[in-house]
């Protein structure tokens, strides 16, 4: 049984900075080694009932805005590529508002889930087109453009933001290790540093991609 | 070659420093000191073997009550019994004061003399030295404060008492030894005089200095110590060759330069950053940056130095027997004020941020490590110390991004004041007296009412936050202002205080309004070139987030703030190559409120961050007319049209 706060904001609010909103992704197949032309599927499906990883409640958002964003980088190199995404054939359905965007670092698809029957949905896949060692993430801008709505039981705004953990392939481990591999050493410092806090809270999944 | 001698008489026994001391761990304490390797290492956190504590302040505990052996009558009774003198005085070097402060201006008038007070009466030994002694009646009951000031010192209009005249050159060991005997603290002879290492021969007078029997050669390994037996009359010197003890390592754990001079004390200052360092491993911390250290020893004397770029830290005096130290957060370049929980009296609010860190236990003093950890609970005094050090130092990263960019520094001296409880900010400057009269209730519903009425900060950071590079951000927004504010000055800045604070009374949209309140543009224009400078500014401090995103791309998909108001992602635009979608899209900025979002028409770039602040002068105080200054002024130099640049203000 889920049991869903709605009641007003109680002590939890002097004890968190941010709501911590678990968002499920999953990658498939979950391999770690693809070929060019392979489709890797991404998917996140879920209730409209979310847990939330700071007050350890579940809450109902209702039509959330989470501005979720998806970069791919290339780790082959001692220079990180963050435009990767550009080495990939990007299929999206048309039902989804979920588009590639030029920024001035990289490239990223940017856009929102789709909200229908209680349930938030996106999907897309993409399909190899260049060998590699790539590192995906996706993580959303909730805590900045979407820190105003409210939902039942939310404390003021100036007490707690919002926030995400996108959590892949119910915490796998999506072969951080590759990290490793990588001759940028930011990577292996990340590695020891930042496993959970970037790499686990936001969706990362590492793998390579061959002729 | 060192030269150094021993006091033999006394009663004293001789003993040398021993580095395999046990650990230290005060339980009582949060801040907890870890003796290793040399190395006095303090771990300030509000966790302690994985327990969450929320700490409060600790009181200070005085032992007895001691005869001063530092006045000047004391000094030269002594001088009369050991030299068979006739003197009745010595000269004064210090005043040893007690000040009666009656009202919030009196504290503030000591606040400003930056002497460092105490409040507990000096005269007595310090059984465990803590954050506090005197308990307060109420808010605003006032506290006796004792303070030891050079004898010329400038009395600001506080009622004071001087306790005594005291003399603490030090000049003269064997006489300071002897007014310890006569006033009953032989006893501290030789922690405080002798030490565990003996007296530099360069601390003795003149007239002993002439009775040494020349140094001897020593082989190698070896050095000379000078060995006094003032039993006999006159004394007996003894020079001794005895091994050189093992050195000190050239740098510590922060790399800085550790002193050969063990009584030197010296160290650094680090900050766990939760984005650059690694939770529980001090050695990725950050330093923190040009904060006042504070060294005290058992009696009068104390020194104060600051913390450099790289957090290291050095006096070049000795100090012997124990001493406390505190951190200070003032610089030349701000104060930050704040309190954690327990508020006792009005004073925690109006001083610096000031951190006991713990009692310093010699002989060696010149490897002392202070490492900041991330806090847990809300309100401890770890909050207060690391949200401090965090705001600190954004102070000093704006001054250089300034630099770079060819914009003002924010104010010299710049008053912040941290909230525990609150994570947006403000920038009053110094429109304080003017919101006194005008507007103390409106602000008293977001400030604690004291902060509002009777000391309004320059710049209101809150602090909580989790994640550096977020707090960063907003330190770095509020800087913004404090940068904008040195070339508009006061009455441009109160009439932008005006308008926030009209449109919080109104409660829209907080304090920032919208496109149809009071003095909109004004709002729209500062607010827009404070975000800006946050989010660049933050993105060169912090190129990956907490976020998993960039500042720098947040900009990118910046709009505005609400609709048709406070242009965020205006000034990114002017100055970058313009965004581009990749194949089908029809959004590329959102507005800040989940408003909207938009597909933005930028064909503009190559507009400098300096071009566009040489614009934000006194009388530009919308976005409408900071679009023609920077036509006029600037768009010559660019490669864009007038048409263009239109174009891309008409997006917002």
């Amino acid at each position: 049984m889920i049991l869903v706060s709605n009641g007003s904001c109680n002590k939890d609010c002097n004890d968190i900075s941010s709501y911590i909103f678990e968002l499920p992704v999953t990658l498939s197949p979950a391999k770690d080694t693809f070929n060019i032309g392979d489709t890797i599927t991404i998917t996140s499906t879920f209730s409209d009932v979310v847990f939330d990883r700071s007050t350890l409640k579940y809450f109902k958002l209702v039509d959330f805005k989470f501005y979720p964003e998806m970069r791919m980088r290339e780790i082959s190199d001692t220079a990180t590529n963050e435009a990767a995404l550009l080495n990939f054939e990007v299929l999206i359905d048309g039902s989804y508002n979920f588009v590639p965007f030029q920024y001035s670092d990289g490239v990223s698809l940017v856009g929102q889930y789709n909200y229908s029957n209680n349930k938030y949905q996106l999907e897309y896949k993409i399909i190899p087109t260049k060998a590699g060692l790539f590192y995906h993430s996706i993580f959303t801008l909730l805590f900045e453009f979407g820190k105003n709505q409210d939902f039942d039981g939310r404390c003021p705004h100036s007490k707690a933001g919002l926030d995400t953990y996108q959590k892949l392939n119910d915490g796998a481990d999506n072969n951080v290790g590759f990290l490793l591999d990588s001759p940028e050493e930011s990577w292996h410092f990340y590695y020891e540093t930042k496993r959970e806090s970037q790499f686990n809270r936001f969706g990362g999944y590492c793998f390579y991609v061959k002729e | 070659m060192k030269i150094r001698f021993i006091l033999l008489s006394l009663s004293l026994s001789l003993f040398f420093f021993d580095c395999k001391k046990e650990d230290i761990i005060d339980r009582n304490n949060p801040t907890t000191a870890i003796q290793n390797s040399g190395s006095l290492i303090f771990n300030v956190t509000d966790k302690v073997n994985g327990l969450e504590l929320r700490s409060g302040n600790s009181k200070t505990v005085l032992g007895a009550l001691r005869q001063n052996p530092f006045t000047v009558q004391n000094l030269a009774a002594a001088h009369r019994f050991l030299y068979n003198s006739s003197i009745t005085t010595v000269p004064t070097t210090d005043l040893y004061v007690k000040f009666l402060p009656t009202t919030l201006d009196q504290i503030n008038l000591l606040e400003k003399t930056d002497e460092n007070f105490y409040d507990y009466p000096l005269e007595y030994a310090v059984d465990t030295m803590g954050d506090y002694y005197q308990d307060m009646q109420s808010l605003l009951s006032f506290p006796t404060l004792y303070a030891v000031v050079k004898s010329d010192f400038n009395f600001p209009q506080v009622p004071y008492q001087i306790i005594a005249n005291l003399n603490l050159s030090k000049n003269d060991p064997l006489l300071l030894a002897e007014s310890f005997r006569l006033t009953g603290n032989q006893s501290d002879i030789q922690s405080y005089i002798v030490g565990a290492n003996g007296i530099n021969i360069e601390d003795l007078d003149d007239d002993v200095q002439a009775r040494i029997p020349p140094e001897p050669e020593c082989p190698p390994g070896f050095h000379a110590v000078l060995y006094i037996d003032e039993t006999t009359r006159p004394f007996t010197y003894t020079w001794e060759c005895e091994p050189i003890p093992p050195s000190d390592p050239i740098l510590n754990g922060c790399g800085c330069a550790v002193t050969q001079n063990r009584r030197h004390p010296g160290g650094c200052i680090r900050l766990d950053d939760t984005e650059l360092s690694m939770p529980g491993f001090p050695n990725t911390f950050v330093p923190v940056r040009r904060v006042k250290i504070i060294i005290k020893d058992t009696w009068f004397t104390e020194d104060e130095t600051m913390t450099n770029d790289n957090g290291c830290w050095q006096i070049t005096k000795e100090y012997k027997g124990n001493a406390w130290m505190w951190i200070k957060f003032k610089s030349d370049r701000c104060k930050i004020r704040g309190a954690g929980e327990g508020v006792r009296a009005v004073w925690d609010w109006i001083s610096a941020v000031k951190d006991y860190i713990g009692k310093l236990e010699g002989p060696a003093f010149n490897s002392i490590r202070v490492d900041y950890n991330r806090w847990t609970n809300q309100g401890s005094r770890e909050h207060i110390y690391w949200g401090a050090a965090t705001v600190n130092n954004a102070v000093h990263e704006f001054y250089e991004y300034a630099a770079q960019d060819g914009i003002n520094a924010p104010k010299s001296g710049l008053d912040i004041y941290v909230d525990r409880n609150h994570a947006n900010g403000a920038a009053y400057m110094s429109s304080q007296i003017w919101i006194a009269d005008h507007l103390a209730a409106v602000l008293a519903s977001q400030l604690t009412w004291i902060i509002s009425v009777a000391f309004l900060p320059e710049v209101y950071i809150g602090i909580d936050f989790q994640n550096s590079d977020r707090q960063k951000r907003l330190a770095y927004h509020e800087i913004a202002h404090s940068s904008h504010y040195t070339q508009v000055g006061t009455l441009y800045w109160n009439e932008l205080v005006e308008a926030e604070a009209l449109a919080l009374q109104l409660n829209i949209n907080e304090s920032h309004g919208n496109s149809n309140s009071h003095d909109a543009g004004r709002i729209a224009l500062c607010e827009s070139w404070a975000d800006h400078i946050g989010n660049t500014y933050a993105h060169r401090s912090y190129p990956t987030t907490s976020f998993g995103g960039t500042f720098q791309a947040l900009l990118e998909s910046s709009w505005n703030e609400s609709q048709d108001h406070i242009p965020i992602g205006l000034y990114n635009d002017l100055s970058d190559i313009g965004e581009t979608l990749i194949g089908i899209g029809t959004i590329s900025a959102c507005n800040e409120d989940g408003s909207g979002c938009t597909l933005i028409d930028d064909q503009v770039s190559g507009f400098t961050i300096r071009q566009m602040y040489t614009c934000l002068t006194l009388d530009i105080t919308n976005p409408e007319q900071f679009r023609q200054r920077l036509i006029l002024n600037h768009l010559a130099s660019t490669s864009n049209t007038e048409a263009q640049v239109n174009t891309l203000f008409n997006e917002y």
